[in-house]
């Protein structure tokens, strides 16, 4: 029944926000209700026959982390489409910790059809996720950046030493050569995804390997 | 025929196991109808200074002439474990004394536990354990053009929270090395040559919270040198490993909310760092 309930107003808001976006707001953030984002998209998830804990637990082979309670919902329209982008966050408290990106595809109806995971150690920065307005030349509609911190120095840092992307049970660890200049991890961000025949799609990395970014590891989730 | 100058290397014919090349005026020489041959050099003991085990591949009837002979220049690079202090303050031959003085709120090189400014685009300050290891390279004149030879770490940590400290929060088993800022990789410029060093200070984040709650956190390390070089981008291990760990326990005393993060000693033997390893159990007892 509750699930039932979040469904419709999840529905309502997605309403909302066609009509905010025909003000011209070029992304739109809500909190379903009460910027509980993470227990909702649980309830959404028991509704869709998935495990709830995925969408309050961050897990990464051993690593895990409680989702904060930020997190936004917005739409994205893919060939006369609409889909719902639920992006969930790992803020860290400890350094080392974790910041992670939680992007999660849910139908107009709310039912949860994929998400796409990553993270990075605090020690190194944060990762953000952005929506675009409509889709870069590759295709990719949503990017998770790595923000580096700033030295003492006044530089800005890049090095983020590695990363890891969990899709389609398949956790996929980058390594990134130490450096004190931006690479194609800052100019192309850490993953570029686009949506499509409703799933996500990785862009970047490609998870083949192509285009010759192989990962360090690659280990098995469980879905 | 191939020739080396020194036991510091042995030679192989595959990449893994396969024959190893004896030097027994046998099995390194190579008739002449040889077109192609790979093989496979091993470091067995360290250098005592760059470039000082030659392999040469003299033509028969030929030896040293220009036109017969060849020669490639090795080093074999090695660390000893590091060491890691915990109390006392940063070596003064550590080139990131200051960045670490900067970081720490009292602006001290003092290791040990104490409050450390905010991270950089942070806002929160925080309660953290400096320490400095280092370790000590041979040979002491490494320096190879494009490479890192840095300390890596790897860790195995738990946190937990709540007003009784002991709600599990978080957990990680991943590599954790620090960023350049922190690192002192130049084994050329310390004095005497050859010590690299890396700073640290795992902390918690003194964030606005309720009366008396609590952050633990419970953290297993391991740190060792790790060589990266052009050719060949993913870290090596030059070292054998030395373990550690840190395990701290904070409370916010203000009410009803507040920042006032301090100590917390409820639990016994707790706000130590060490040689070895701690329970990651929020009361430290064995699990």
């Amino acid at each position: 029944m509750d699930a039932l309930i979040l469904i419709s107003i999840l529905a309502v808001s997605f309403s909302a926000v066609i009509d905010a976006s025909d003000k011209q707001a070029p992304r739109l953030e809500w909190y379903v209700p009460d910027r509980q984002v993470s227990e909702t998209l649980a309830k959404l998830a028991v509704a869709s026959g998935k495990n709830p804990e995925a969408y309050r637990i961050y897990r990464r082979e051993r690593n895990w982390s409680a989702f904060s309670d930020k997190g936004f919902v917005t739409t994205i329209d893919v060939r006369g489409a609409t889909y719902a982008i639920a992006v969930q966050e790992v803020v860290p408290r400890s350094v080392p910790g974790m910041s992670a990106q939680q992007v999660v595809l849910l139908s107009e109806k709310g039912e949860i059809l994929d998400r796409v995971q990553c993270d990075i150690n605090s020690r190194y920065g944060r990762t953000k996720t952005e929506i675009l307005p409509k889709p870069e030349a590759d295709g990719a509609q949503i990017i998770i950046r790595f923000v580096g911190r700033k030295l003492p120095s006044g530089k800005q840092a890049w090095w983020h030493n590695q990363h890891t992307i969990v899709h389609e049970g398949k956790s996929r660890t980058y390594y990134q050569k130490n450096t004190d200049k931006p690479d194609i991890w800052d100019e192309k961000g850490l993953c570029r995804i686009k949506v499509a025949d409703r799933k996500l799609v990785v862009l970047f990395p490609d998870p083949s390997g192509k285009g010759g970014i192989t990962p360090l590891r690659v280990t098995d989730e469980k879905p | 025929m191939l020739t080396k100058n020194s036991d510091n290397v042995r030679v192989f014919d595959a990449p893994s196991g396969g024959n190893e090349i004896t030097f027994n005026g046998s099995d390194n020489v190579f008739p002449a109808s040889t077109q192609e041959t790979d093989l496979y050099v091993e470091g067995a003991m360290y250098s005592s200074s760059m470039g000082d085990v030659t392999l040469t591949l003299t033509a028969d009837g030929e030896s040293g002439g220009s036109g017969g002979a060849d020669t490639v220049n090795f080093t074999v690079v090695w660390a000893d474990a590091p060491d890691v202090a915990f109390s006392g303050t940063v070596s003064a031959d550590n080139d990131k004394i200051d960045t670490y003085v900067e970081w720490t709120e009292a602006n001290t090189d003092a290791l040990g536990m104490q409050k450390f400014n905010p991270d950089e685009g942070e806002t929160d300050p925080t309660w953290g354990y400096g320490y400095q290891s280092r370790a000590y390279v041979f040979p002491p004149d490494f320096n190879y053009p494009g490479s890192n030879l840095e300390i890596g770490r790897y860790w195995v940590a738990s946190f937990y929270a709540g007003t009784s400290g002991s709600v599990p929060t978080e957990s990680y088993d991943e590599d954790d090395t620090s960023s350049p800022e922190f690192q002192d990789s130049t084994p050329t410029d310390s004095n005497p040559q050859g010590w690299i060093y890396d700073l640290d200070a795992p902390r918690m984040q003194r964030y606005e919270a309720g009366v008396l709650e609590i952050q633990r956190m419970r953290a297993n390390f391991e740190t060792y040198a790790q060589l990266t070089v052009p050719e060949s981008p993913d870290p090596v291990r030059a070292s054998y490993i030395t373990p550690f760990f840190v395990r701290m326990s904070i409370r916010q005393l203000d009410a009803p909310t507040g920042t006032n993060w301090s100590p917390v000693n409820d639990v016994s033997n707790d706000n130590v760092a060490g040689y070895g390893t701690t329970p990651l159990t929020w009361d430290l007892k064995q699990p």
